[in-house]
């Protein structure tokens, strides 16, 4: 880490495509999804079920099921050209490059190996460390991503450890090649909240020590406020705010923000009633038209039918809406 | 306060779980009073889906008495349970798996009232009132829960427990499936239908601030214990015990800081918990006598009962 | 596929050509030609006769098993997953021990009892065959009575056995269907095993299975009494594997209507 940190790009994603099918049954799943971070940097993407947020990440690390086609104009995780990379290339930048945190750390880790093997894979095919210095590097992980005793935890199977505890595993594999930047996919959704704090706070350090850029997918905006230096936020396949994570959680510009902030019953006060958003985010099979989000808008227009909003810069935010909350510089176009 | 709809009297629920004794539910009191809604929060593990079975007389308790308006359910005899069945309905977690997927929307919703008894007249008029109370559309009886979206099958077993009329309703994680504006709607709804109907309910969840929301008094569960019962205003904002501090200072929240220094480890293992006050282990206060001697749930301030031997402490 | 295979099997005797119990040995394995179509057997019975008349001889001892093994494979599963404890341990062991009997030893004692014939093949295979519906009955019992429909039905009040009848069936009903249209072929099978032996059914009475082993030994020089009752069963379990599948499709709620 001699680089100085912000002048390291971890992730560009420009107008990046997910569809399927063909023809009639076509289906845009993503459109359009642009995003940038550096390292050091902690960008969380937020969205309710079926916005593309996981489908965003799965494509950016290539790890899109068959069938779905990939399409963008740039795609550079972790400094490695993964839009054009193909089967064995790939298969050098994953874990290299970039490591992935999923959900579920007990589906996600093999139940007959222990997490000793499981970290070391990665070492063993991209560092080509010998035995000893392969264990001792996977007991500092270990060490780094919080387990007391590191040493005798090696030889455990993943049954023998807690939901927290194997979520750390997780993440001692996504992180044990060093990697520039990491996704981490709803990472604490499965962990009751104190574990979940523990490990929100393990990532932002790790992150931090490690100039290591993070796309933190998310549907809690509390988890984004905890750990996210900045924002995106998404609805049925685009991004329709970025931003700061403090300002846009704080005042957010578009009508969607809004709703989703104004919706979450708080622990630290109590509001006599929620602001529900009425309807329900669209299948991707019947999107509407112009804006995506107009059928539940209270201040869209005609025009929201009809054409699509563009993200438009304001300040360090960019807003994709005809009709923003806060009265912005520049006029949409 | 008066007027207990649901009283739990030392009710404790154990399970055999490799030879060995576990509490799932461990001498729990607990009084609901009428028109009000009781919070019962806590983590993975705590007995807190437990306790709701037993509170239905779904499994019944291993020691004490679970009572209804001042009886025992355990000595009902079998028809007077299924009646009192009907006033006590449960909402359940995840609206997928607690619908049968082979039976129509109208059928699902009346299975209560055939259960009681009821013609077949009275059950289609009250299915239709019910879909009406919960915003959903007449033409739904004729579907299967599958032609639904997440937020609309929580509607349905929300009707389907509001169709016999019951005075008590249990809400077991009933929005911990759904997303953020939908889970709005349903907390919206569930508060609007509790004040037209003068309902009593017991809304479990792991989420505090859902909690906070809908509930006028709050129970925090520890492995099988309550460890601190009261208002919803006292509890959250001048919490007695050490735990209820660490659950809500690691509620990440938009404008406030994450707090995950106070937390040490994760919740042990119910199978061998820890001696005297369970929460010793990651309590920051712990003193020897915590060790020893498990601490009962008292008054630590006026109406706000804690279990720990140093209550409104702070760490320092 | 299916209803013409039941509508042959039920008008067996209008429609064979000829007497399946006539015998003319000036056409003994005969060639198939205009009289005999498909020819003619050892003893010069016409074979297109006896595979028709066979198949109403396979197929109601086929059904007859079949209902039989499902109601009390089904009742003896539901009550052992239901009911647990010492239902459960009782239905258990006695799958057990019927299972560590070879079904040979069962279809002797049955024949020795009943005498043998049409009656004691279906008795025998009964038997043996309650067990497999059993079994499976039981682990859908456990696997269903753990979701959380059947726990909202119990907080209902619904009584268990409306919660069985109404919950539980309709969601064992496609596995069930798949298991009991797959077991044709095998009690046919079965059934021929049995009539080789001479415990099952008894000449002249025609089965496919009977068939199948009356040809086996001339199969090198005149193959088309097998061949022919072969082709048979091979429609009928295809035709039925296919009726199965069809069925579970249709009764799947998720594509059912949308």
């Amino acid at each position: 880490m001699t680089i100085p940190v912000d002048l390291h790009e971890a992730l560009t994603i420009e107008d990046l495509r997910v569809g399927i099918g063909r023809g009639r049954d076509r289906v845009e799943l993503l459109d359009g999804i642009s995003l940038s971070l550096r390292r050091g940097e902690i960008l969380a993407l937020v969205g309710e079920s079926g916005s593309g947020k996981s489908m965003t990440a799965l494509a950016a690390a290539r790890l899109l099921p068959p069938g779905a086609e990939l399409g963008a104009r740039r795609l550079v995780v972790g400094g490695a050209d993964v839009a054009s990379a193909g089967g064995a290339a790939l298969d050098r930048i994953r874990g290299k490059s970039f490591g992935f945190v999923f959900q579920e750390p007990m589906t996600s880790l093999n139940p007959l190996l222990t997490i000793g093997e499981q970290i070391a894979e990665p070492i063993r095919l991209h560092l080509h460390l010998d035995r000893a210095a392969t264990r001792s590097r996977v007991i500092d992980l270990l060490g780094a991503v919080g387990f007391p005793a590191a040493s005798t935890r090696l030889d455990d199977y993943p049954h023998q450890l807690s939901g927290g505890q194997r979520q750390r595993a997780m993440i001692a594999m996504a992180i044990a090649c060093n990697p520039p930047f990491l996704f981490a996919d709803e990472p604490t959704t499965a962990l009751d909240v104190t574990t979940q704090a523990q490990v929100l706070t393990l990532l932002r350090s790790l992150c931090r020590e490690r100039g290591m850029g993070m796309l933190l997918i998310t549907h809690d905006l509390g988890v984004v406020s905890a750990v996210a230096d900045r924002v995106a936020v998404m609805y049925a396949g685009r991004i329709v705010e970025t931003g700061p994570a403090a300002a846009v959680l704080a005042a957010p510009h578009h009508p969607y923000a809004d709703a989703l902030r104004r919706a979450l019953p708080r622990v630290s006060a109590k509001v006599a009633r929620l602001e529900a958003l009425e309807g329900q985010p669209p299948s991707p099979r019947a999107f509407p038209t112009g804006c995506r989000f107009h059928p539940r808008c209270a201040r869209a227009t005609a025009r929201c039918r009809t054409s699509v909003p563009a993200l438009v810069p304001s300040g360090l935010r960019t807003v994709a809406c005809f009709n923003p909350i806060a009265e912005t510089k520049e006029t949409a176009p | 306060m008066s007027d207990p709809v649901l009283t739990l009297d030392r009710v404790s629920r154990d399970y055999v779980r490799a030879g060995r004794r576990l509490a799932a539910v461990d001498e729990v009191d607990l009084v609901v009073h009428r028109g009000k809604t009781l919070g019962i929060v806590g983590e993975s593990g705590c007995g807190k889906s437990t306790l709701a079975r037993l509170a239905l007389h779904l499994v019944p308790p291993s020691s004490g008495r679970v009572l209804r308006e001042g009886q025992d359910i355990a000595r009902l005899d079998a028809g007077a349970l299924r009646r009192l069945r009907a006033r006590m309905q449960i909402v359940f977690q995840d609206p997928n798996a607690s619908l049968n997927p082979r039976w129509r929307v109208g059928a699902i919703i009346a299975e209560p009232l055939r259960a009681q008894g009821w013609s077949r007249q009275k059950r289609l008029d009250r299915v239709s009132e019910v879909l009406d109370l919960v915003g959903l559309p007449q033409d739904a009886v004729d579907r299967l829960p599958s032609a639904f979206s997440g937020g609309q099958k929580q509607r349905i077993g929300i009707a389907r427990a509001l169709a016999p009329e019951p005075d008590l309703l249990i809400c077991d994680e009933a929005v911990s499936a759904l997303d953020a504006s939908i889970q709005a709607q349903i907390l919206n709804l569930l508060t609007d239908l509790q004040a037209r109907l003068g309902l009593t309910m017991v809304f479990i969840s792991h989420n505090l601030a859902v909690v906070r929301h809908v509930s006028q008094r709050v129970a925090v569960m520890y492995l099988g214990r309550i460890v601190e019962l009261a208002s919803e205003a006292d509890l959250f904002d001048r919490p007695q015990h050490p735990y209820t501090r660490t659950l809500i200072a690691a509620v990440p929240e938009p404008g406030r800081p994450l707090q995950a220094g106070s937390v040490r480890g994760e919740p042990p293992d119910a199978l061998a918990p820890p001696s005297g006050c369970h929460f010793h282990p990651r309590c920051p206060l712990a003193q020897n006598i915590c060790r020893r001697i498990s601490p009962p749930l008292i008054e630590a301030a006026s109406g706000h009962l804690a279990s720990c031997h140093f209550p409104g402490a702070s760490a320092s | 596929m299916v209803v013409f295979i039941v509508l042959v099997a039920v008008f067996a005797h209008w429609l064979a050509p000829h007497s399946y119990t006539r015998t003319d040995l000036f056409m003994s394995w005969s060639l198939p030609d205009a009289r005999y179509l498909l020819g003619g057997d050892a003893v010069g019975r016409d074979i297109l006769s006896r595979l028709l008349v066979g198949a109403q001889v396979s197929l109601t001892i086929a059904f007859s098993v079949l209902t039989i093994v499902l109601i009390v494979g089904t009742v003896l599963g539901t009550i052992a997953g239901w009911h647990g404890g010492w239902a459960d341990g009782l239905i258990t062991r006695a799958t057990d021990l019927t299972l560590a009997f070879p079904e040979l030893i069962i279809a002797i004692i049955v024949a020795a009892i009943m005498g043998p014939g049409v009656p004691a093949v279906i008795v025998a295979l009964s038997l043996v065959g309650w067990t497999g519906i059993a079994r499976i009955v039981r682990s859908l019992t456990l696997s269903l009575r753990n979701e959380a429909f059947v726990e909202a039905a119990m907080a209902a009040g619904t009584r268990p056995a409306a919660i069985i009848v109404f919950h539980l069936l309709p969601n064992m009903v496609p596995a069930l269907v798949v298991r009991a249209t797959a077991g044709i072929g095998f009690i046919i099978m079965e059934e021929a095993t049995l009539s080789f032996l001479g415990l099952g059914v008894q000449e002249p009475q025609p089965t496919w299975g009977g068939m199948i082993r009356d040809g086996l030994p001339a199969l090198r020089t005149e193959p088309w009494m097998a061949m022919a009752a072969s082709a048979a069963l091979a429609f009928t379990i295809v035709g039925f594997n296919l009726f199965g599948d069809g069925l579970r499709d249709a009764l799947d709620p998720r594509g059912a209507r949308r």
